[in-house]
């Protein structure tokens, strides 16, 4: 039986792991010295932010995602700051800099989505690319490690799979994924992802069981298609879709991680693996609906959603999906 | 005796049980368990070996099979458990015409056939390593619908060539190095494909790929056999010009006295550019404007030492995934 990867990406993981085992060498000094410093935080996190492992802010981390992205569409990667090792993956398989979207890509967004976490020292471009002429949805994520790009995670939805796909003419991120939250409307990060881990736990083998909390009004959006208002759904909204096991096909979501958070802007950035493995092509929904899989054969989808979490609730989702080989490894 | 005699005792001690370990180890060829190979199951144990994994399938049952404990299963370059995962989960049928080829050396065994998944047909190309008389690899290739547009023949008219099982007269036959040499040949010449040949063609060559004779006839607007026909003639042409690189080649499969020789590998599809020139000077385009690969297991059967026919089923993987049954520091920095 496969385990679902609920953690953190390796790297990040390894990097916890450092934090946490300073941390606790750190907190026995402390414990020896002066029993009451104890109270101070030893999170992992903690330790990270006030590290700033990245060694990039907020403002940093965008540029260096406008600088790859100017040299993605130059087709010139030889004047960015790159880190000693260097792990560059499209669509979960590990290239050489210059291959993949490299070798096709002819124009990029002008008005992209950008998020960046400095905390972690990630940042998320997201947008449309052209190859030779033709669109597709492209998010790409780098990871910063001593000012220096030493992670770039591209994941390209492109037009023609058996993936579901709408135009990309009109489409841009939703605004409400940059807009900041009141202050009364955000949540601490733990419970951001804590929300994100119940929207997927509810989607996997979905059967009318909430495992999360969804705002009355969540929307979610796959490679600009209305997942959840759209044409011929059978039920309006996350929360509706999810009480009558609309989501059942999907056998687990693995591999999942949340390499960006905001807290202020209410987004965690997730990337997760939906594993279909169609043992069955007709099921019925809890409300007596009899509905049919899109493919049937196993496959996997590659996803990087948004999540805008506002008072405790998933408000709305929107990211990119890509067709892949089912149970095909996640390589972070 | 001091401290430094005792130490080049020890040393010299040392390096000759080294070397006699050494010389043990490396009496045979690398990757050989010994320098005689012991055939415990010949070409028609194997063949049987195919039909046993096939029924298990069919049934999902894989106490109907001998699987080693430590089998390895792979599905379009995916490794998974065996018995309960992807065709594992979706088969109902196998259907009864089929070709199946086997390799007594190296105890693989290869079958080309259509399987069912809740009625809907697909090409299955799939080897099994027999070790003990016990399964212990599994690779399939599924080539199934809806895809990215590729060749997929209809399954009711596949054809199988019975020359991949007609034993050839010993005097024609060629060694298996040469086999080896012909088809890493051919994907040298489907590899960059600028006109160059780096292997020899039968007069009468023939490709079957996913069900479609792709060197003869006309299988629609754009399809190989409809700019050229003939396995020479269409690679005189660079007609295949996209293929950045056939990469991770393996030859699991070497039948001597069949002259048959089975590769398993990927075709990188950059598409660094979308359009390019034959040969002849016309002008083609490409259907994929995006990096993709594909996957596939290739049968060639040579006669007089040349490429008479290619079978192969193959299917789109996302651009540059490796096999894992590929050897990383070999297969991929070597092809």
């Amino acid at each position: 039986m496969r385990r679902f990867n609920v953690m953190p990406n390796t790297h990040f993981r390894a990097a916890e792991t450092v934090f946490r085992s300073t941390a606790a060498i750190a907190a026995v000094a402390l414990l020896s010295a002066a029993p009451t410093a104890g109270a101070q935080s030893t999170s992992p996190r903690a330790a990270a932010m006030a590290s700033a492992p990245s060694g990039c802010d907020r403002d940093c981390l965008i540029g260096l995602a406008d600088r790859y992205m100017a040299a993605l569409v130059d087709k010139d990667f030889s004047g960015l700051p790159w880190a000693e090792r260097v792990r560059f993956t499209e669509n979960d398989v590990g290239l050489m800099m210059g291959d993949g979207v490299w070798g096709t890509v002819t124009k990029i967004d002008d008005d992209p989505f950008k998020l960046a976490d400095p905390a972690t020292g990630n940042v998320l471009w997201v947008g449309i690319v052209e190859e030779h002429g033709q669109p597709a949805y492209y998010a790409m994520r780098l990871a910063v490690e001593d000012g220096r790009i030493a992670e770039v995670e591209t994941v390209v939805a492109r037009e023609g799979t058996p993936a579901h796909f709408a135009p990309t003419a009109d489409y841009r991120v939703d605004d409400t994924f940059s807009a900041p939250l009141p202050e009364a409307e955000r949540r601490p990060r733990e419970r951001m992802i804590a929300l994100v881990e119940g929207y997927y736990n509810t989607m996997q083998l979905n059967d009318g069981q909430l495992l999360g909390e969804f705002a009355a009004d969540c929307k979610r959006v796959s490679n600009g298609v209305d997942m959840t208002h759209g044409e011929n759904v059978p039920a309006k909204g996350c929360r509706a879709q999810f009480e009558i096991g609309y989501y059942k096909p999907v056998d687990r979501v693995r591999a999942r991680r949340y390499p960006i958070v905001d807290e202020e802007r209410g987004v965690v950035v997730a990337f997760a693996m939906l594993d279909h493995a169609a043992r069955y092509t007709e099921y019925q929904t809890l409300d007596g609906q009899t509905l049919s899989i899109p493919v049937e054969y196993p496959n996997s989808h590659r996803v990087m959603e948004l999540f805008k979490i506002r008072n405790g609730a998933v408000e709305r989702v929107e990211g990119f999906a890509v067709f892949q080989p089912y149970l095909m490894p996640s390589p972070y | 005796m001091n401290r430094k005699n005792v130490s080049a005792t020890f040393s010299r001690v040392t390096a000759v049980a080294g070397l006699l370990a050494a010389g043990a180890a490396l009496a045979q060829a690398p990757g050989q368990p010994s320098a005689v190979i012991r055939v415990d199951c010949d070409h028609a144990c194997l063949i049987d070996f195919t039909e046993r994994y096939l029924d298990a399938l069919v049934h999902r049952d894989t106490t109907r099979a001998p699987f080693s404990p430590r089998v390895r299963f792979t599905e379009n370059n995916v490794e998974m458990p065996l018995g309960n995962d992807g065709l594992w989960g979706t088969i109902n049928a196998v259907w009864e015409d089929s070709m199946a080829m086997a390799d007594e050396q190296t105890g693989n065994a290869v079958w080309f056939g259509i399987v069912e998944e809740h009625g809907n047909p697909a090409y299955l190309a799939l080897r099994i390593k027999v070790e003990d008389r016990q399964i212990t690899e599994v690779e399939t290739i599924v080539n199934r619908l809806p895809d990215m547009p590729k060749p997929f023949g209809d399954p009711t008219r596949l054809y199988y060539d019975p020359a991949f099982s007609e034993i050839e007269p010993p005097e024609n036959r060629v060694s298996r190095e040469r086999l080896v040499a012909i088809a890493d040949g051919y994907f040298s010449t489907v590899e960059l494909n600028d006109g160059t040949i780096f292997t020899p063609f039968h007069e009468d060559c023939g490709r079957v790929e996913n069900g479609i004779r792709t060197t003869s006839g006309g299988s629609g607007p754009g399809s190989a056999g409809s700019i050229a026909q003939g396995c020479e003639e269409q690679l005189r042409l660079g007609i295949y010009r996209i293929n950045k690189r056939i990469r991770e080649r393996r030859y699991p499969l070497i039948d001597e006295e069949r002259q048959v020789i089975v590769a398993t590998g990927f075709f990188d599809h950059a598409n660094t550019f979308d359009r390019y020139t034959l040969t002849d000077g016309r002008e083609m385009r490409t259907v994929l404007k995006w990096p993709n690969s594909i996957s596939l297991i290739e049968a060639f059967k040579i006669k007089d030492g040349k490429i008479h026919r290619i079978h192969a089923v193959f299917t789109y993987v996302p651009y540059f995934m490796h096999s894992p049954f590929a050897r990383p520091n070999l297969d991929f920095q070597t092809r």
